[in-house]
């Protein structure tokens, strides 16, 4: 399975809660490829050796995986040159030997990777050495894996890993309606899980102030959080009081658009006001992928696309 | 509403991720480089350090500081940072101070972020314009500034001189705005003001 979807909608989060989930009859391996390295440094060798250790530590730590297993070595000479050179020549060879070993010793019988960071990759032969050799993996290894924004909203209908393949497109949550409103008090339970101890509900003018700012994030999560966590410095900075009112909201609103404004490059307003409403077909490709992957076009649930309310594009 | 002063900015946008706070900071011109990293730096509280920075990969090396990471004024280098910081953004996670980026205001640097989404993500919201906040109505400021504080600006900012006001976070933002309504030279010399505002009061 293949996930993509714009910058802050939520993919490692799902990754991780896909992980936990797949759990029950795989051994669901995440592996954050970007919180272990620069992605933009990446080879395919690299994500091999990275999750081969991540798989290893994990089988380790919860198989009882023998610590002295023989591929163990293979997987400790990629730290030096010599046996960096070594892996090159069957970095994917010891890969699939440890994912067999893993799953023949678990009770599961089966390997799942969850690997999440790629949607960084830039487009170019690296990218596609990285998706050949996560393609070559074993069949019987399930594989979910965050693909970079071109393999998402660029898409030729080629093969991005193997014949076979679903993209999942995460979308921004509805705001209106009785959905946006589900949505609303499940982003508002989380923020209190965050911001309260111990988690309780949150007092009700801080509910109506969320409700605003949930509208203005398009229903995006990140964004959602963002304009709540400036409303509330705000409040402390300017009024040294700790909840925030509809003035701390509109200093983060106007931030935001700030942000929103300065990555519209010449020409973007007047593609994004002839692209909504349709699919985006009409758009030439590196804007159509910049525009969905900063999230400034976002996909509604009937594959029309809309602006970001806080991007300044109105009419 | 009152306008947003640029230590508010700066507060707001080094606290907001706590620790792990990424921010962008606008310089229009190269010589206010060096005024902008003071005006973070007496932001800070007591004990934490800044440390100047020129790349990621001595960024990463120093969690425990407080980065302001100012790329070389050189051909491709901020993109080069920006680049770098898209693809290292999740290694900052383990950071235990923020880090502020300066970029130069419509430079090359900005124009990188607009290709990577990631990082724009990150720090939408979070990046400080000194130019567009200096952009103020005077007259309309003044009117917020007594409904909000209760005094002239010119009385505040006397008492402030003199060392009668707390040293809190809201009060050297008052002094700031206060200080922009307020002609240079109808203002009493300061007293020794000492630095105690901090990013995580």
């Amino acid at each position: 399975m293949l996930v993509g979807g714009p910058a802050g909608i939520g993919k490692s989060t799902e990754c991780a809660h896909a992980a936990l989930r797949l759990q029950k009859d795989r051994i669901a391996c995440l592996v954050q490829l970007d919180r272990l390295t620069s992605i933009r440094r990446l080879t395919a060798d690299d994500v091999l050796q990275l999750i081969g250790g991540r798989l290893f530590e994990l089988a380790v730590a919860h198989l009882n995986f023998p610590a002295n297993h023989p591929l163990a070595g293979s997987l400790s000479q990629f730290t030096t040159t010599s046996g960096r050179d070594a892996w090159r020549a069957s970095s994917t060879m010891v890969a699939r030997l440890l994912i067999d070993e893993v799953a023949r010793w678990s009770f599961q019988g089966r390997v799942a990777l969850v690997i999440d960071g790629l949607e960084k990759l830039s487009d170019g032969p690296a990218a596609d050495e990285i998706f050949d050799a996560l393609g070559s993996l074993p069949l019987t290894v399930d594989l979910v894996v965050v693909v970079p924004w071109h393999a998402v909203y660029g898409r030729t209908g080629d093969v991005v890993l193997r014949p076979g393949e679903r993209l999942f497109v995460l979308r921004p949550l509805e705001t209106a309606g009785e959905a946006g409103a589900a949505a609303a008090r499940f982003l508002g339970a989380v923020l209190a899980h965050r911001v309260l101890d111990p988690p309780a509900v949150l007092p009700e003018p801080f509910q109506i102030l969320l409700g605003k700012a949930f509208k203005h994030s398009g229903g995006v999560p990140r964004t959602f959080l963002q304009l709540i966590a400036d409303a509330a410095t705000y409040a402390r900075v300017k009024r040294d009081d700790a909840w925030p009112n509809d003035d701390d909201l509109e200093d983060a609103l106007q931030e935001q658009r700030a942000s929103f404004r300065r990555l519209l490059a010449p020409g973007d307003t007047e593609a994004i006001r002839s692209a909504i409403g349709t699919d985006g077909r009409e758009l030439d490709l590196p804007r159509k992928v910049r525009l969905l992957a900063h999230g400034i076009l976002l996909e509604g649930s009937s594959e029309q696309l809309f602006a970001h309310p806080l991007a300044p594009v109105a009419a | 509403m009152t306008s947003t002063t640029l230590p508010q900015a700066l507060l707001s946008a080094l606290k907001r991720d706590g620790q792990t706070s990424v921010a962008i900071v606008l310089w229009p011109v190269v010589s206010e480089i060096d005024w902008l990293i003071s005006e973070i730096e007496f932001l800070l509280p007591t004990g934490v350090k800044a440390d100047r920075a020129s790349s990621v990969d001595q960024a990463l090396q120093r969690r425990d500081q407080l980065i302001l990471l100012v790329p070389p004024l050189a051909d491709g280098a901020e993109a080069e940072v920006v680049a770098d910081l898209e693809s290292s953004r999740d290694l900052l996670l383990d950071r235990a101070q923020p880090l502020v980026l300066f970029l130069q205001r419509g430079g090359p640097g900005m124009a990188a972020l607009r290709e990577h989404p990631s990082l724009a993500s990150w720090v939408s919201g979070s990046v400080v314009d000194p130019e567009a906040l200096a952009e103020v109505d005077v007259e309309a400021e003044r009117r917020e500034f007594e409904a909000t504080v209760g005094e002239a600006p010119e009385r505040w900012l006397a008492r402030w001189d003199a060392g009668e006001q707390d040293r809190t976070s809201v009060n050297y933002s008052r002094a700031y705005w206060a200080a922009m309504l307020v002609s240079p030279a109808s203002r009493a010399p300061r007293s020794d003001a000492e630095p105690g505002t901090t990013i995580d009061a």
